[in-house]
């Protein structure tokens, strides 16, 4: 594996960063809590009041990172698979994203005109996509107080 | 006070009438029920509203068991002063605007039109449309639509922050303080109350009836079916007799249309327009970005898999082929 693999790895890995954390801003966005409690009055936050703009942003952050996750899963069965080993707790965060990702996509596909989904339903959904928010929120936090990587780089 | 007991009998006399007409007119055809796996859809012709309010007064008899109680004194809400209590419940006779114990109120109009004077009544409660933002936007799933078009809010799931009153193009949802599910959590920095609205009788729909705003209006304004056949009606009518139509393509479709012999920016002037008391002017689809980024998702991993795969397939194609570049 070269230097610019390595290269590219660290920016995706700034992006997938600030594209989580914009994901985290704009999700919580979507509970009535940044008027209330004054977020939007801070200069240059008022934004965060505003619903359709928070949830577009959190549209378009799942844009980038639903293409970061498929370029770089496809490109770890073809390519990495012999270079980085996801560490177990790598495997617990992915479960997290998994669950955060389909419950988002099925809510998305919720609100398309014609489609219906059956209030318990859904209900269920916003409940599994804030718990496991949450969880992935926490655990990447402590994951990375204590210092325990994602994935780790195999020795040759 | 006068005024309410005339409109009372009005209420009655619609009633009688309604009696009179035959019960069928009450039952749900089985094509309205939405058998046809279609939306239900309202139309509202103004050129024959006298304004009576007998559908006010019976969309209030009929849902009154769906109204708030609230519990009283009021849990002190946290930032005081940015969290504001709504109180309905000791002015439940509101017929001005809406509020939660009034969901559908009548605007009454004076405009001048084609050099006459004209007074309209324009019955107005929530337009149930066709890809609601307050249901798509609701973190609970407490606004929701249904199958047949209705957009109904769930009061045991709704905290009362008013999500859904304010992504509303028309501000249609109310809020009523001290009650639902938010007193069970942290009433006093999460959640308002609960947001009322027309549910369109939801219930009674499912039972095959029609609502009751509709059978009660004694000069028959109101119609609801498949929203297939009503829009094909409201564009007949207003080719042949050269009338307005609302609600067909705002906020990209609602299943109420209104017919009017006036235009309604004309109307919209005229308006009393404020808080409980919603405009009639037109509306952008307000989920149409949302819907692009939407289908933008569906390409996003594929565009990340084919990348990736060109990616490899020119690394595979290096590896593959040393020789050439070693000639290089
Ligand atoms: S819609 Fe019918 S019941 Fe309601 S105010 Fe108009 S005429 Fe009266
Ligand atoms: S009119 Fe407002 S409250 Fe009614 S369905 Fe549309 S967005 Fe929701
Ligand atoms: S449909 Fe039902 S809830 Fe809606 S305004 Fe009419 S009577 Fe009231």
């Amino acid at each position: 594996m070269n230097n610019s693999t390595d290269k590219s790895l660290k920016y995706a890995r700034w992006i997938a960063i600030a594209t989580l954390a914009a994901l985290a801003i704009t999700g919580f966005g979507q509970m009535p809590l940044y008027k209330r409690y004054y977020v939007s009055s801070i200069p240059g936050f008022r934004w965060t009041a505003d619903y359709y703009i928070t949830h577009n942003i959190h549209y378009a952050g799942a844009i980038i990172l639903l293409t970061l996750t498929a370029y770089y899963t496809t490109r770890y069965f073809m390519q990495f698979r012999g270079v980085y080993r996801i560490t177990r707790q790598g495997f617990g965060i992915i479960l997290f994203l998994a669950v955060i990702a389909v419950s988002g996509i099925l809510k998305v596909i919720a609100s398309q005109k014609g489609v219906y989904f059956s209030l318990d339903f859904i209900f269920f959904l916003d409940l599994l996509h804030i718990i496991f928010s949450v969880l992935f929120l926490i655990s990447a936090g402590i994951f990375k107080i204590i210092k325990l990587p994602w994935v780790e780089r195999l020795e040759k | 006070m006068n005024h309410k007991i005339s409109r009372r009998d009005l209420f009655t006399k619609g009633a009688k009438r309604t009696a009179a007409a035959g019960i069928a007119a009450v039952a749900l055809p089985q094509a309205v029920k939405g058998a046809t796996g279609s939306e239900l859809a309202t139309l509202l012709d103004l050129r024959k509203c006298i304004g009576c309010e007998a559908c006010v007064y019976a969309c209030k008899d009929s849902n009154a068991k769906k109204y708030p109680e609230p519990v009283k004194p009021f849990p002190v809400m946290h930032p005081v002063k940015r969290v504001k209590v709504e109180d309905w419940s000791e002015n439940r006779d509101e017929t001005t605007r809406l509020t939660p114990y009034t969901w559908l109120y009548i605007q009454r109009v004076k405009v001048y039109y084609n050099g006459k004077e004209q007074e309209l009544n324009i019955p107005r409660r929530c337009m149930h449309c066709e890809n609601p933002p307050c249901a798509n936007l609701c973190p609970w799933g407490s606004a929701h639509k249904q199958s047949n078009g209705i957009t109904v809010i769930d009061t045991e799931l709704c905290f009362g922050g008013a999500k859904c009153k304010d992504v509303c193009p028309w501000k249609i949802p109310q809020r009523q303080t001290g009650v639902g599910i938010y007193l069970k959590f942290a009433p006093s920095l999460g959640g308002n109350g609960v947001m009322y609205k027309c549910d369109r009788c939801y219930d009674k729909i499912a039972q095959g009836e029609i609502p009751a705003c509709i059978t009660e209006c004694p000069e028959g304004v109101q119609k609801i079916g498949p929203r297939e056949d009503i829009i094909r009606e409201a564009k007949a009518i207003a080719l042949s007799e050269g009338v307005y139509l609302y609600g067909l393509e705002e906020n990209g479709g609602t299943n109420t249309i209104y017919i009017s012999p006036v235009p309604f920016d004309v109307i919209d002037r005229a308006l009393e327009k404020g808080d409980g008391k919603p405009h009639i002017q037109p509306v952008a689809d307000s989920m149409a970005s949302a819907d692009l980024l939407s289908k933008a998702m569906v390409i996003a991993p594929l565009a990340g898999i084919a990348a990736a795969a060109g990616k490899n397939f020119r690394m595979l194609k290096k590896i593959f082929s040393p020789e050439k570049e070693n000639n290089e």
